[in-house]
């Protein structure tokens, strides 16, 4: 049981790395063909075909496809000018009620992304640009971005009820 | 008091109350906005705007401004151009008596141009220029309170985050607005130059006795050290300000202009820019996450009649639109001593905003003046988000206690600033009016 806890554990710790470098790629790309378009429009005479759709596309997977790492990093932005001074249990309460929100929060995302995207696929929607390309891995991503994120809340949750100060850390410090 | 109205207030009470026990204020606002909207107007509409709502929100092209930016500042403090800037200008003000704070000011609004966050840019001035004001014996309370203070023009001087969330949810021109802040930015920066003077000549014990080390020779030739930061403040303001670039496009160029002149430099290692990508994504998640939810409450706010109701409320009490200003004023400093900037946007623009429009307020100038708010709130003890942004970065230097005495002259330089603003509108239209 150990084992399978502790591979899940590095599973998912994997997942969101992964997720984030996904993200990564995409923001060197959104400013490439950002920068691109308008040289291009500006100096050529000549824009990139369905630059704005395609930085749209990009921007939606960066926001959904980075959202586990944060959630793993804890930068989401707490007011801790009361919950910073709890210790003990109240701290761990405190920690969970984070941790239950986290999960409740990107488990409805990620279900209704699911069935968004699920629609998308069924119409195969595509963009309203020059080329029309699909717009529906976007929403697949959506969907497995926040699904992601609400498994990393939920490997920290299993992490603080297993009794490890820090939930966030690597599955080495697993008790 | 109408249900509407009791409705709201309870979902806003029961928000600071999830949000004080420590849950991130994204879930907290989301999670409220959900089950308020699930209870006012049932399921089938709560699940439609969960499944339409953050897809659209994280795929308009106009908010593509944010990561951009986040961008080009991750990679101008990577790859030193700040340094350099605050190098450049504290070598021509080191004859003058205070010149280091001179110089942060200087330094601080220059690296306001090109970044959008208060917190980066104060704990990247209290690395680069605390450690110097020390060991010349400046104080190192009031040499703190000064970082902390110029830290905050990156709320007003373009391209801010502020700014743009604002925009984003109030549908204001994030152009307009980025225009806007340009004036009083420089203003409360000539202001700390003008006060800096007058603070040495009453407490001479604050800055030491000048040194002039350097030649006029090297002055001259550590300009050189400005045209990164000159050049990309000319690529993105300009490209807006004349209409040739909107705001995201500006933001993608001048993100890709601070890589260029980082690589033609040799200033950034290849991890140096896959790290200012990884850094970059994580935080557009963590703002686009607080925004989609900001949005969620909004709606929520609005389809339960709240916002309507409020606005009723607010403008028949017979408050004038002054007296709505000063209860503002009180109210963003009260909040801003315990919820960061960007939070208390979030939570009190969907409610605020109609208010405000209904006192027939112009919302680039409001926009102005609560970023001016929360700028002093972030810097208002006990518990201004910058304080400790900086008391942390200075690693033990600085404590707690010093901060909260060395930042009071600021804080009185600001409400000062917020006055003028307040009393003389066109200082924030004026560019806004004049842009192409």
């Amino acid at each position: 049981m150990r084992r399978l806890a502790l591979f899940f554990d590095g599973a998912i710790q994997k997942l969101s790395g992964l997720s984030l470098c996904v993200a990564a790629a995409f923001i060197g790309l959104l400013a490439l063909l950002g920068a691109a378009d308008i040289f291009g429009t500006s100096i050529l005479g000549a824009p990139v075909a369905s630059a704005l759709e395609l930085s749209e596309a990009a921007l939606a997977i960066i926001v959904f496809m980075g959202l586990a790492q944060a959630e793993r990093r804890r930068a989401h932005i707490t007011v801790d000018i009361f919950s910073g001074r709890f210790r003990g249990w109240a701290a761990k309460a405190s920690m969970g009620a984070a941790l239950i929100s986290a999960m409740l929060f990107f488990g409805f995302l990620a279900w209704r992304g699911y069935i968004a995207a699920e629609q998308s696929v069924l119409i195969d929607e595509r963009s309203a640009g020059q080329s029309a390309f699909p717009i529906w891995p976007g929403k697949i991503l959506l969907a497995l971005g926040a699904f992601a994120a609400m498994l990393e809340a939920l490997r920290q949750f299993v992490r603080l009820c297993a009794g490890c100060s820090d939930p966030s850390e690597s599955a080495g410090g697993l008790s | 008091m109408t249900e509407a109205l009791y409705t709201g207030l309870i979902a806003i009470a029961l928000l600071l109350c999830i949000a004080g026990l420590g849950v991130p204020i994204a879930f907290a606002i989301g999670l409220v906005g959900a089950g308020g909207m699930y209870l006012t107007v049932g399921v089938t509409y709560t699940i439609i705007t969960f499944q339409s709502l953050p897809y659209a929100t994280a795929s308009e092209y106009a908010f593509a401004v944010i990561p951009m930016f986040v961008l080009m500042g991750a990679i101008a403090a990577a790859s030193g151009i700040v340094t350099e800037l605050y190098g450049a200008v504290n070598r021509w003000l080191e004859g003058v008596r205070g010149g280091l704070f001179m110089a942060t000011t200087v330094a601080s609004a220059g690296f306001a141009a090109i970044s959008g966050s208060t917190v980066v840019n104060a704990a990247m001035f209290t690395r680069i220029a605390l450690p110097e004001m020390m060991r010349l014996g400046y104080h190192k309370g009031v040499s703190a309170g000064c970082i902390a203070a110029a830290g905050t023009f990156a709320a007003l001087i373009p391209p801010s985050l502020t700014f743009v969330i604002f925009g984003i949810l109030t549908e204001q021109s994030i152009g307009a607005l980025f225009m806007a802040g340009i004036l009083p930015g420089l203003l409360t920066a000539a202001f700390y130059i003008a006060f800096v003077p007058l603070m040495v000549r009453l407490r001479p014990g604050w800055a030491p006795p000048t040194i002039d080390t350097s030649t006029f020779k090297e002055k001259f030739l550590g300009l050189k050290g400005l045209w990164p930061m000159l050049a990309l403040v000319f690529i993105v303001l300009g490209g807006i300000y004349t209409g040739i670039t909107p705001p995201t496009a500006a933001g993608a160029l001048g993100a890709v202009g601070a890589l260029f002149i980082a690589i033609a430099r040799r200033r950034i290692t290849t991890s140096g820019v896959w790290d200012s990508f990884k850094q970059t994504a994580e935080l557009t998640s963590v703002l686009f996450i607080l925004i989609i939810s900001g949005l969620l409450f909004s709606r929520f706010l609005v389809i339960s009649g709240f916002v309507t109701d409020l606005t009723d409320l607010v403008i028949n009490s017979g408050l004038s639109a002054e007296g709505f200003l000063v209860v503002m004023v009180l109210m963003y400093l009260v909040l801003g001593m315990f919820i960061d900037p960007l939070s208390m946007l979030v939570m009190t623009v969907p409610f605020i905003f109609p208010v405000v429009v209904g006192f027939g307020m112009d919302p680039i100038w409001f926009g102005v003046i609560l970023t001016k708010m929360i700028e002093i709130a972030v810097i208002t003890p006990p518990v201004g988000l910058n304080l400790f942004a900086v008391v942390s970065a200075s690693e033990g230097r600085v404590s707690i206690g010093d901060m909260y005495f060395g930042i009071l002259p600021f804080v009185a330089i600001e409400l000062i600033v917020l006055l003028i603003l307040i009393l003389f509108p066109i200082i924030s239209l004026y560019l806004p009016q004049t842009m192409m």
